[in-house]
């Protein structure tokens, strides 16, 4: 292995952890450096740089994420040096309270409205936002911290599949939120009445029966769907078995949208004022329906492209 | 060194990193060569360290870069930047007068004892 799959290994990394229209910039001029720094290394010793003398640049430069934020605007609450892990923490608590308060809701069944379950879901996500950023700038505050990324070693680093297979925080926390919401609706938990109200306040829209052979299996691959994403979000990387789940569960649903969307009326609409709202609704909902088709067909080509066609994740 | 005298020492070098890098630039660096200009005079400053710290002194408009090609590699290239000038100007006034001070309060000190 040359010495500048190192730098590439760690530069992808780095490149992780910036932001906004530098990041490309950075990341050429850290690049630029490091391969001045292992170049300098070897010729002192007029020889050319190897592997080691690049894992010897790499821990002098510290931990990428370390790196990164040193390259981020700074931060007066939480310091470059505590941010990669007051980031890492936050990430985990938020996804731990949150699934916990999820399935809570799931479970009970309480018939709130959407609005009521996103309140919920939002005062659970602000507090533990809240608590877990200050703690961490009392940490800050004390100045006697020692993150852990100072242990950092250059063979911790991702291998270049790995790199190639990184998850985009933003995709699966939007898969998250879609798949989510779908359950706390199927299940009954939430209610979608409150949505109807502009149309008049008696209107009353429930699924046709075109959906009762889709009840289960949209439950089931919806759920898989939701603990797939989780799951990847955890791990922060997908892997050969994950992508194929993901492509599988997205043929499926395409192919469940698509015999929805040629089976007549996907809903039944009632009360005084459904003569003139009647149409409008069942036009929305079928469009919505063929949104959800397109979206879970793009999920299926950008699955197989990672799979079969060695595209990276990230794209 | 206690962990409180290593953060002391932290916070001196501080600022007097900036001055020792404006005052470098007045020649023209890229980042390795900068680093290796200020350790052959004695200042040893952590790569991670003082890479962004160039790239930030660059965003405050006191250090001018532009890539160039150098030994058929792409580098970026600092300058001091007028702005640079004037401010490394005043950092080293206030350092002369802290210094001087400094001396004769160590001096003082160093005559009674």
């Amino acid at each position: 292995m040359s010495y500048s799959v190192w730098i590439d290994r760690y530069l992808g990394e780095v490149a992780r952890g910036l932001r906004g229209d530098g990041r490309d910039d950075i990341v050429a001029e850290l690049r630029s450096t490091l391969e001045d720094e292992v170049q300098g290394i070897a010729a002192q010793e007029d020889r050319n740089p190897t592997e080691a003398d690049a894992r010897q640049v790499l821990q002098r430069f510290g931990s990428p994420s370390a790196v990164a934020h040193q390259y981020s605007p700074p931060r007066s609450l939480i310091g470059p040096t505590l941010f990669p892990e007051y980031l890492s923490t936050l990430g985990y608590l938020l996804a731990l309270t949150l699934a916990i308060r999820f399935v809570t809701l799931l479970l009970g069944s309480e018939g709130n409205s959407v609005y009521g379950a996103a309140e919920d879901l939002l005062t659970v996500g602000f507090w533990t936002l809240a608590i877990t950023t200050g703690v961490y700038a009392a940490i800050e505050a004390a100045g006697d911290y020692e993150p852990a990324t100072q242990d950092w070693r250059p063979e911790q680093l991702p291998e270049p599949e790995a790199i190639r297979l990184q998850a985009r925080p933003g995709h699966l926390v939007s898969n998250l939120i879609t798949d989510g919401f779908f359950l706390l609706w199927w299940t009954g938990a939430i209610s979608l009445v409150g949505w109807f109200g502009l149309f008049g306040s008696d209107v009353r829209v429930t699924p046709s029966s075109a959906w009762t052979p889709f009840n289960w299996p949209l439950l089931t691959l919806i759920g898989c769907s939701f603990a797939l994403h989780a799951c990847v979000l955890l791990q922060g990387h997908w892997r050969r078995w994950s992508l194929v789940v993901s492509l599988s569960i997205s043929v499926a649903l395409a192919a469940i949208g698509l015999l929805l969307l040629n089976a007549g009326d996907l809903a039944v609409v009632t009360g005084a004022a459904w003569a003139e709202t009647d149409p409008h609704i069942l036009r929305a909902l079928w469009c919505s329906v063929l949104v959800v088709v397109g979206f879970v067909v793009w999920e299926a080509v950008w699955a197989a492209r990672v799979l079969f066609f060695r595209a990276s994740a990230a794209d | 060194m206690t962990e409180r005298a290593d953060k002391l020492r932290q916070e001196l070098r501080r600022g007097a990193i900036v001055i020792a890098v404006l005052a470098a630039l007045r020649a023209e660096h890229y980042g390795y060569s900068l680093r290796h200009a200020l350790a052959e005079r004695g200042i040893e400053v952590e790569e991670g360290t003082l890479y962004p710290l160039v790239r930030r002194l660059e965003q405050q408009g006191l250090l001018a870069s532009e890539w160039r090609e150098e030994n058929k590699r792409r580098k970026r290239f600092y300058r001091l930047a007028p702005a640079g000038e004037a401010t490394l100007e005043r950092l080293l006034d206030d350092w002369r007068t802290l210094n001087l001070g400094l001396e004769q309060i160590i001096g003082n000190e160093r005559r009674r004892s």
